[in-house]
Formats: structure tokens, sequence, C-alpha cells
């Protein structure tokens, strides 16, 4: 499913940057337009209007519960589009996130994984810049609309994206994995947020009675007591600080977690309390059920000052199980999200919020609520939607077109040479035992590269490419060549070059031509196209290195790059194939 | 050390005497412990040519690696002293089989990654210089793979069971195969059916009669027989 790319390759970031970088400034002109159209707008209308937003007198008041996840939640969707900023993101999400998270999954899970990952490395650019607008959108979108179907709107949207981020990037939140413990995140962070937007999506009305609150409060006591039961489960290694010599479960979780770079001090206090935990892991698994089961008893009562007590108390644990166990959950360049704590912090306390309504709230009429909707937030909550479709819209028109970014190819062999060179003539026998001169494909592009026939690794996979660009070159493929030259001193007759396009399913591709000679013959082409081709020792391939050419019907060679398929992925393997099309594109214009 | 032809030789295909006994396995103890183990633990082997005596070795690790690569060494007649032999210009990571015959030494690639045929190379020279040849099918997992006759015929046992023959030396080094029998045809044979063929483990090209074939094909083979002997061009450790 990955790119196989590293996601630090200086190309990928340049590139993410950059996609970052336009995007932003549209989004920053689009800012600047709602500005001027706001400040027109009130230029026209006299001030103090309540259509126009211009004063607070006409709006009606939200309730508390609603504004704390509205504008919780709407920051926490900022924070993550940031986070998802990072550099490593476009390049490393699929491989570093998604991948391992999924890894301990069953098939079916991972199966599903691998498909999103797919697309992800198919566009690794464009769906790292779309993870970063639509989160900042969502963000800003839930923030700014505070009142009305657009703010209820915004919860929606929350839910949307949440569920896709939730499947796909958590693997739902690892609930078919084993190990699925509370303190380390489960059921996944963002289906707080799912449940979240859920609830901003309710009608603005049913904030004014506490029964939103006491729904919310009952599902976190159901929530925190299957947890404690799950944390409490013999023989899920919780109970035990260090089993056979290695760290428990618990123990063995927070060492990982330290090892991830972060500051000193912060790793430093993790591995402080990973060690606590191996003593005293018994204790530390007995302090967290007692915890978690008396904060879902204490929910389940829906009893303001037990829910008061609880909820206080379960900031504070929950503020310190996201620093000793889940290490903030957005350290190491990779990460996505600040992990669950803080998102469930929000939503029981808008419970609690939500189980006693202030007065002034249950009074307020919901016919005004509906009835005064200030303009301003509607235009910032449409320019929020743009934001989000700014990042969304690239990324829906590269996912139609079936094949990978070129970037991906560029990454892997480096920016290819743009050159203007008369190619070097030769006379080679093809697989059919003709004779085929440079000069009688005069007339065509050439694509053209050098391929061991016994080759084990990278040269079947250049062969595909070659194949697959001439698939996606459609009609213009007739004015093309793909050419191989043997690159292997001694397995080099045509009865190689014939069974390596059997082997590859070259047979019928009707522009192929694999080439091959004498061995002064082969190596003066070698030679002329600076390829260096050797036998090396016992047990290993011939040496040589991958070459592609593009030659121009004139015959004259317009770029040189590197064919070493890298990786190999599904997806570099597409990429090599739309950049040597691109190229072939290229050289058949200029002619 | 090489035997002489036979009086009445007829270059034969004996069957996979390891294999049919792993089909036949069930009917007596005495075919249990003539399975070759050689080939669950490791494909390096060794075999006696009139040149000198040929080792293979896995070099790295399990067998089972693509990390691995082989070795191909041996000890010269006249010097007595090893060597390393290796044929250039082939991964050698799935594998080599070797046999010997007619004075020379086949070495057949096994296929690894993407490489999905076998790849030979002959010497006659005991590993000075080697000439390629071409096998376009997999050669099957087992040190018996290759098989050569006096008159230099050369057998290949398949990945799929398939057997083929090159005539000459040429012809294999041209790529020129035929088919002689496939597993299919075995197990369908009456020796086939009557101990439930399942599947073949080496090829063998050698003078032998018709009757002690049968013996092989049933699996009736007397304590301690050696499922992988040579023919006359050597005698396989």
């Amino acid at each position: 499913m990955n790119s196989g790319l590293s996601p630090s390759d200086p190309t990928l970031v340049a590139a993410f940057r950059s996609a970052l970088l336009h995007q932003g400034a549209i989004a920053l002109l689009m800012f600047v337009f709602l500005c001027l159209l706001w400040a027109t707008a009130r230029t026209w209308r006299p001030a103090g209007s309540p259509e126009t937003g211009g004063a607070t007198a006409g709006e009606p008041t939200e309730a508390r519960a609603r504004w704390l996840l509205r504008t919780g939640f709407g920051v926490l969707w900022i924070f993550d589009g940031i986070l998802q900023a990072q550099p490593k993101m476009a390049g490393g999400l699929a491989t570093q996130v998604m991948e391992p998270i999924a890894a301990s999954s069953p098939g079916w899970v991972q199966h599903l994984v691998n498909w999103g990952g797919t697309a992800w490395s198919y566009h690794p650019i464009q769906a790292g810049a779309a993870s970063v607008w639509i989160q900042v959108g969502i963000g800003t979108w839930l923030i700014v609309a505070v009142h009305g179907p657009w703010s209820r709107l915004a919860g929606a949207a929350s839910v949307t994206w949440g569920l896709i981020v939730w499947v796909f990037g958590e693997s739902f939140g690892g609930i078919f994995a084993p190990g699925l413990s509370w303190l380390t995140g489960a059921p996944g962070a963002v289906l707080i947020y799912v449940v979240a937007g859920a609830l901003i999506a309710l009608p603005e009305g049913a904030w004014r009675v506490s029964r939103p609150g006491r729904l919310v409060l009952a599902g976190l006591g159901v929530f925190f007591a299957a947890m404690a039961v799950l944390q409490a489960w013999p023989g899920r290694g919780f109970w035990q600080g260090s089993a056979g010599g290695r760290p428990g479960t618990l123990s063995g979780m927070v060492t990982e977690m330290a090892g991830a770079p972060q500051p000193h001090f912060l790793s430093s206090l993790l591995s402080g309390f990973a060690s606590f935990a191996t003593r005293y892991g018994f204790a530390v698994n007995l302090v967290v059920v007692i915890a978690l089961a008396a904060m879902g008893a204490a929910f389940l009562t829906g009893r303001p000052r037990l829910v008061r007590y609880a909820m206080w108390s379960g900031i504070v644990f929950c503020l310190a199980d996201w620093v000793l166990v889940q290490d903030f959950g957005f350290l190491g360049g990779l990460g996505t999200d600040p992990n669950s704590m803080i998102p469930l912090i929000v939503l029981f306390s808008a419970g609690y919020l939500a189980l006693t309504p202030a007065a002034q709230e249950a009074e307020t009429p919901a016919r005004a609520t509906e009835a005064k909707r200030p303009r301003a937030r509607s235009v910032a909550a449409a320019g929020a939607l743009a934001v989000i479709l700014l990042g969304a819209a690239p990324m829906a028109a590269a996912a139609v077109n079936r094949t990978a970014d070129p970037i991906l190819a560029l990454a892997i062999s480096g920016n290819s040479t743009s050159l203007n060179l008369p190619a070097p003539g030769f006379s080679l026998t093809d697989q059919n035992g003709r004779t085929v001169s440079l000069a009688s494909l005069r007339g065509k592009v050439v694509l053209m590269t050098f391929l061991d026939p016994v080759c084990t690794s990278d040269c079947p996979i250049i062969a595909q490419e070659l194949k697959q660009t001439g698939q996606m070159l459609g009609a213009q493929a007739k004015n093309v060549e793909l050419v191989a030259v043997v690159a292997n001193p001694t397995y080099r007759s045509t009865a190689f070059t014939r069974a390596f396009d059997r082997q590859e399913g070259l047979t019928t591709v009707p522009n192929w031509l694999y080439l091959t000679g004498s061995l002064s013959q082969l190596g003066a082409v070698w030679r002329h196209y600076g390829v260096a081709v050797e036998n090396l020792p016992a047990g290993a391939m011939a040496a040589h290195n991958d070459l592609a050419v593009v030659i121009d019907p004139a015959g004259r060679i317009r770029q040189e790059l590197s064919s070493d398929p890298g990786p190999a992925t599904v997806s570099t393997r597409s990429s090599f194939s739309v950049l040597l099309g691109q190229y072939a594109r290229q050289a058949l214009r200029q002619s | 050390m090489s035997r002489g032809p036979a009086p009445r030789i007829r270059v034969g295909l004996a069957l996979a005497c390891a294999g049919l006994a792993a089909g036949c396995g069930a009917r007596t103890a005495t075919v249990a412990v003539t399975r070759p183990s050689a080939v669950t633990a490791s494909l390096s082997t060794s075999l006696t040519t009139a040149q000198g005596t040929w080792a293979i070795a896995v070099m790295g690790g399990s067998a089972a690696s693509h990390n691995n690569f082989w070795q191909l060494f041996v000890r010269r007649a006249n010097t007595g002293r090893w060597s390393l032999v290796t044929p250039e210009g082939v991964a050698d990571n799935g594998g080599l089989v070797a046999a010997g015959g007619n004075g020379s030494l086949v070495v057949g690639f096994r296929p690894s990654q993407e490489l999905a045929y076998s790849p030979l190379a002959t010497s006659t020279d005991t590993g000075l210089n080697w000439t390629p040849g071409l096998l376009d099918a997999a050669l099957a997992d087992t040190p018996g793979a290759i098989a050569v006759g006096p008159s230099g015929r050369t057998l290949a046992l398949l990945q799929d069971g398939t057997i083929e023959a090159a005539p000459t030396a040429d012809d294999a080094a041209a790529g020129q195969w035929v088919p002689l029998a496939t597993l299919k045809a075995l197990a369908a044979s009456a020796p086939g059916r009557s101990c439930g063929l399942k599947g073949m483990t080496a090829s063998r090209s050698a003078p032998i009669r018709t009757r002690s074939r049968r013996e092989a094909a049933c699996g009736r083979v007397r304590p301690g027989f050696s499922p992988t002997p040579a023919g006359p061009g050597g005698r396989r450790d």
C-alpha cells in the first residue's frame, strides 16, 4: 500500500510544502475577499442592524455545553490540521502511521486500510494537503458557525471526516486488535470527535434541557465501566509490571513511547513512569481500574454533584494518562492528533454542562435562536467550507486518475536531465533475430533502457514500467518504441531475450524491442550511453546502472534519468510509467 | 569416482525415487527411510565426477531466505584443494543444482524473486570457464532437479512436476527442451496409480533396467537405497 519512500525524502517534502504554500495563498486570498465582502455589506447597511451581525445584541445565547463542544473540537480539528502539515506527513502517513496501526488488526481491516493507504501513496502530496485543509476548514467552521444550519452542518462534517479518519487512519481505533486499552487511546481519539460532531449537529433547542447531558454522561458511564472491565480482565498483561524479565503490557507500551523522538525531559519522565509501572504493575492497574469504574459509576448516576467530582478527578486522571502514557500523542514528527484524553475531557465536561444548563439557556426561545442568525458568521462559515474544498478538490481530481503521481518517480530517480544531444547510433539484434539500428527507428520516440535478461530484481520491474507506459500512451504508443538493450556480458543471446519477454508478458507488445548482439557490439552501446556492465564475483547478478533515455524522432536524446525502480511498490511503478509517458509526449511535441 | 557405462545401457528416465516414496510413504516403513533428508534441510549437496568433487553450499543462513546465496566449490582431482567456481552472471539466491556427466558439469540456477526461469551454466574444465544455457522454466526445488546422461542428454525436473529433456548440451544451451513426462501422466500410469504418486523430487538419466525402474517407482526398494544416485556421470554423496 505504501510508496516505500522515506517520509523525509526531500523531493516529497519540498513538493508538500509547495502545495501547502500555494493552497495557503489561495485561502488567504479568499479570506481577504470575504473581508472585503463583509466590509462592503457593512457600509451598505445601517450599523447595529441585527442582520449584519455588527452587534451582538440580537444574538441568541448558545448552550454552554454546545459552545464547549463546538469550540473545543474546533480547536482540536485545527490543531490536527496543523499536525498534518508536518513535513513527513505526505510521504510517511501511509507507511509510518496507517500501516503499523493496521498491522495487528484482522485481515479485512488491513485490506481496507491498505486500500486507503494505496490511494494516499498514489497522490501523497494532494492527500497530505487535503488532510490539512479539510481539518483546518472543519475546525474553523465549527468555531465560526455558532448557530443555525451552518453550525449543525459543521457538526455533520466533523462526523463524516471523523469516521473516515477513524477507519483509515486509526484502523477503527484498534477495536479489532488485541491489547485494546483506554490508557492508550481506545476506542480511537477520532471516534470522540465523531460523537461530539453528532452532538453539535443536534437541533439547538435540544440543549435547553438536561436530557442530552444525561444521555452523554450515561453513554460515557457505560464506556468507562466497560473500559474498567477490559483493564481488569486477566491474562492481558496489565496486572503484571513485568513477565519473564520483560516489561508488562503497560510498562512495555510506555517504554516504547519513551523511545519516540521528543525532548529529553519528556522521555526521562516516561522512562521513570515505565520503571514505576514495571515495579508496581499490579498497583498501577488497580488504581486505573478503580478510577475508571468510579468515573463510570458517577456518570451513570447522573447526579450533578457526583458528576462534578467525577469530572474534576477525571480531568486530573486523563491529563496524567495523556502525559505519562500517551506521551501527548502528537510528538515525533508523525503524530496526527493529541490522542484521546483531551477530546474525552472536553466531551465529559460538556456532558456535565449539559446536565446543568444555565438559567438563561433554558429561557432562550427556540424561535429566536433560529431566526436571528448573524450573517457575518454565515459568511465566515462559507469561507471555512471553501477552505475544505480547497484541499479536497485537488485530491478528488487526483483520485479520479488511476495512475500515480510522477513525483514519486522523481523522488526516487532524482531530477532527470534535459538534454539535446545526438543519440549514439547502434545496430543490434532484436528478440526475433532481426537487425535493428537506431537509424531504423527514426521518426519515432525511443524510450530506451538497459536490462539484464536473467536479473532477479530491478530489470523485470523496469520492463513492466515500460510496458505500462506503452499502455498509458494509448494511440500515441504507435509513435513510440520501447527499447531495451541487454545488460549482461554472459547471458545475452536471443534465447534469453525471448525467455525474458515470455516471463514479463512482452511477447505481444507490438512496440517492444529487446536488443542484443556480440559482446563487442553491446560493449560499444554500453560505453556510448554511459552504462557500466560487469560480472560480479560468484553468486551475484551482473552489475549495471539503471538508466533510461528518451530519444526524440530526430534521433536526439531529450531526457536522461535513472530508471532505478527504488522500492518498486505499486505506486512507484505506476509513477515511473507516468513520468516516462510524460517525457515521451514531450519528445513527440518537440519533434 | 565415475563408473563406466554398463553393456546394456539405455538412457532412461529414473523416476524420482524419493518422490515416489513420498507418494507411497504410507505403505512401508522402508520407504520413509529412503526419503532424501537433504531436501528438507538444505539444497546443499555434493557430487563426484571424473574431474573432481563438487560441493554446493548455501551461505547466509536459512535455505528459505532470499538473502542467502549459494556457492559451488570444486576439489579438482589433480590438486586436492577446494576452489570457488560459482558461475558468474546470475544471482543464485534461489539455489543451485548441479549434475555431472559426459565430462562436464551442468549447473542450474533456481528462480528467485522476479526471475521465473532457470539459467544454466556448463563447464568442461572444472569450473574455469562456463557456457551459458537456458531452461525456460523453473527448476524444481530439489538437488536432483538436473540430470545429465552419458551422451550429453540433459533432463530437468520442473517445479510443476514436468520432466523436460534437451538431447544435447548445445540444445540445453539454446533453450531447446522438450517435455518428456509429466507428473499427471506418471500418476495416471499403472505404477503411479498403484502407489498413489503425489510428487517427484529428482530426475535421473542413467542406464537402468526396466525392472529396477518399476521397483523404484513402487517404492519397493531395499533398505538403504540412495534416492539420488547419479548415473554413469557421477555419484552423489
